[in-house]
């Protein structure tokens, strides 16, 4: 009993010295947390624009007006449900959302460190930002912008959404973000590319059998004028290639081995088109070129091979398909930039197989292994323009993958999804 | 309080065995200056809330805490023997001049003066200096420690500067500091000591000295459209002096 009186009178006073801190304590006055689909650290190309979004909630006992300080370079959404305004009300423990745009090209050349910061209004008619009453995002939240020189746009073949989108590259983590559709109206299209200038982009529409070309907007990645580019002798075409000089065009047909058309400097059309054959065809399902433009590699999806061919103008020759690997219905082939590695994508098992070249001339696959990357469908691995990142459809999960690359032996590692969205069978991808 | 007496006791003994070998306060020089100097103990912070806006109150609450600083005082006057009431007295009396170093003042503020928004610190300094007329009066016992007591009044200047605000965590940003200001202010002081003579022309002494050195106020801080800064209507400064004069 006398055991209990003590641990009564512990306690008593545990609570005496504890009350003071627990009644004095410093909290925000307005939480800024950002919502969970927002990166507030990033490296914003100067070609690009990001959306950022916080919560914030007005933790006082007083209904409060609020508006946020301008940072140069960042605009705030102002329509939409829960969307705080400018200014904006808040009652005690209500919240709305800050939605901001993070534009590229406005912000200055330091970048941006810190902020959100939300205030109250001056009032008296005056809207502006009271600096009497204040709080911004915890310091890990903080907005932390730099920029950094134009970035990439990945291009997206939508085969069951018969549309391209396109979304920003972030260089630094390879991450995609403000995905929209490009183009539409592109029947079961699978390959997606650029003539080398990087100015204009074809698509092979599979299911339409015809190829569609695109002006491209390198600084905002837009595409318009998209019309049908001619050309003749296609049969479910489903790649896009180029010789060096952006003179002739290739792709591979399901039905009807490789085309070799010629292409219109200006315009980008397509004509004399040349069907090339050869035994060790089968469903051919990609097709892609080396940078010298000598050599094609040619996917067989019918007979899991890989074809490498000798290339002259519009002449694709000499094929041999059998080098390589682990190639299992493969539906997509992409070389690395520095042409010392092959990616298959097998539409078979599902796995990405990487294959060294041999620089013997022959152009010969070796030593395949199965890398990582979530594969699946019909679609090619695409990499950036550092070949830092490698980036994998999977049209079982509409998503886009996005991998690391080994410099060592090519291996794909990491994977994960690439938090682009919008994607509808995602199968050809290529990065501009 | 026993050992307090023993101290009584140890100075007056101290000074009937060592009354004939130290000499005496010469009351016939009749200018005497000064130069005082020791720590002070300041205190007076206030816990006070303050209207910064029509719609923004914020409580500074105030660190009990003292803060210790040097303090210097130079004296020059005239004295006079006397006799009060059958005690033999020396009298002083003439101008003083004090400097004080930096008092740091420090607290929390409370957002709208909510504790549960106990969310930055503050720290000021305050740098005080006053002219005063000072009375001495000293005992004319003929001991090596003759007791004495001071008063003073005068014009004190409080400058207030370096106000600062800390946020305690990183979410919260910081208002406007109050800006620095001088505050002409009423001043007084009383103290209490010992005075001992080491020639007819030299003496030394210990003392505390209370000193009263009146308003502090802070400048509103820029953009604040009502009332002023903090604002403390005494600034208390407990002094240990060690002196020395010497009597012309």
């Amino acid at each position: 009993m006398k055991q209990y009186k003590n641990d009564i009178a512990i306690f008593i006073a545990g609570m005496f010295i504890l009350a003071p801190s627990l009644l004095y304590a410093a909290q925000p006055k307005f939480s800024i947390i950002p919502t969970a689909s927002s990166i507030t650290s990033l490296l914003l190309p100067n070609n690009f624009t990001e959306t950022i979004s916080y919560q914030v909630t007005n933790n006082t006992k007083i209904t409060r007006t609020l508006t946020m300080v301008p940072i140069t370079g960042v605009s705030q959404t102002l329509i939409g449900s829960g969307i705080c305004g400018n200014p904006f009300t808040l009652t005690p423990q209500q919240s709305c959302t800050l939605t901001l745009t993070i534009n590229g090209s406005q912000v200055p050349s330091t970048g941006i460190l810190g902020g959100p910061v939300i205030c109250k209004i001056n009032g008296g008619g005056d809207t502006g930002p009271d600096p009497f009453l204040c709080s911004q995002p915890s310091q890990a939240n903080i907005l932390d912008i730099s920029v950094t020189t134009s970035g990439q746009h990945a291009y997206v073949a939508n085969q069951t959404g018969n549309s391209v989108s396109v979304c920003q590259v972030n260089p630094a983590t390879g991450l995609l973000s403000n995905c929209s559709i490009a183009a539409t109206g592109l029947t079961g299209v699978e390959g997606v590319g650029f003539n080398p200038a990087g100015t204009l982009f074809y698509t092979a529409n599979l299911g339409a059998s015809t190829i569609t070309v695109c002006n491209a907007n390198k600084t905002t990645g837009a595409l318009s004028g998209c019309v049908n580019a001619g050309g003749s002798g296609f049969g479910e075409p489903d790649a896009v290639a180029f010789n060096p000089g952006g003179t002739i065009f290739y792709t591979s047909n399901v039905i009807g081995g490789v085309s070799a058309c010629l292409v219109n400097s200006s315009t980008g059309q397509l004509s004399g088109c040349v069907n090339n054959t050869s035994p060790t065809f089968s469903a051919t399902s990609d097709m892609t070129l080396n940078t010298a433009g000598t050599l094609a590699y040619v996917a067989n999806r019918g007979n899991s091979t890989v074809s490498v061919c000798n290339v002259s103008g519009q002449s694709v020759t000499a094929c041999n398909n059998l080098s390589g690997s682990l190639i299992n219905a493969p539906e997509g082939i992409t070389l690395s930039p520095s042409g010392l590695h092959a990616y298959i994508a097998n539409a078979g098992d599902g796995k990405v197989i990487a294959c060294d070249i041999r620089q013997d001339g022959t152009g010969l696959l070796d030593n395949c292994f199965a890398t990582d990357g979530e594969f699946h469908g019909t679609g090619n691995v695409a990499f950036n323009n550092t070949a830092s990142y490698a980036f994998v459809p999977n049209q079982l999960t509409n998503a886009v993958f996005v991998c690391n690359v080994t410099n060592i032996d090519g291996g794909l590692s990491g994977c994960i999804t690439s938090r682009g969205n919008g994607f509808d069978g995602p199968s050809g991808i290529v990065i501009n | 309080m026993f050992r307090t007496n023993i101290i009584l006791i140890s100075f007056v003994l101290s000074s009937s065995v060592l009354a004939t070998t130290v000499s005496q306060i010469s009351p016939s020089n009749p200018f005497v200056i000064g130069l005082s100097a020791g720590p002070a103990w300041v205190t007076g912070n206030q816990t006070q809330a303050i209207n910064l806006q029509p719609d923004v109150v914020k409580t500074y609450t105030a660190s009990n805490q003292s803060s210790t600083v040097a303090s210097v005082e130079l004296f020059g006057g005239w004295q006079k023997a006397f006799s009060s009431m059958h005690q033999p007295l020396l009298g002083q009396l003439g101008i003083s001049i004090v400097g004080a170093g930096n008092a740091q003042l420090s607290g929390d503020i409370w957002e709208d003066s909510d504790p549960a928004f106990d969310n930055f610190n503050y720290t000021y300094k305050v740098n005080h200096t006053h002219i005063a007329i000072k009375g001495r009066l000293v005992g004319n016992y003929n001991l090596v420690f003759e007791p004495y007591v001071s008063a003073s009044a005068g014009l004190g200047f409080n400058h207030a500067y370096n106000f600062t605000i800390n946020p305690k965590i990183s979410e919260e940003v910081a208002a406007p500091g109050f800006q620095s200001n001088t505050t002409t202010t009423f001043t007084y002081s009383l103290g209490i000591g010992l005075q001992a003579s080491f020639t007819p022309h030299l003496q030394a002494a210990i003392g505390y000295e209370f000193a009263d050195w009146g308003q502090v106020q802070l400048a509103s801080a820029p953009g604040q459209t009502i009332n002023q800064g903090l604002t403390l209507n005494h600034l208390y400064g407990h002094e240990l002096q060690l002196s020395l004069f010497y009597t012309v």
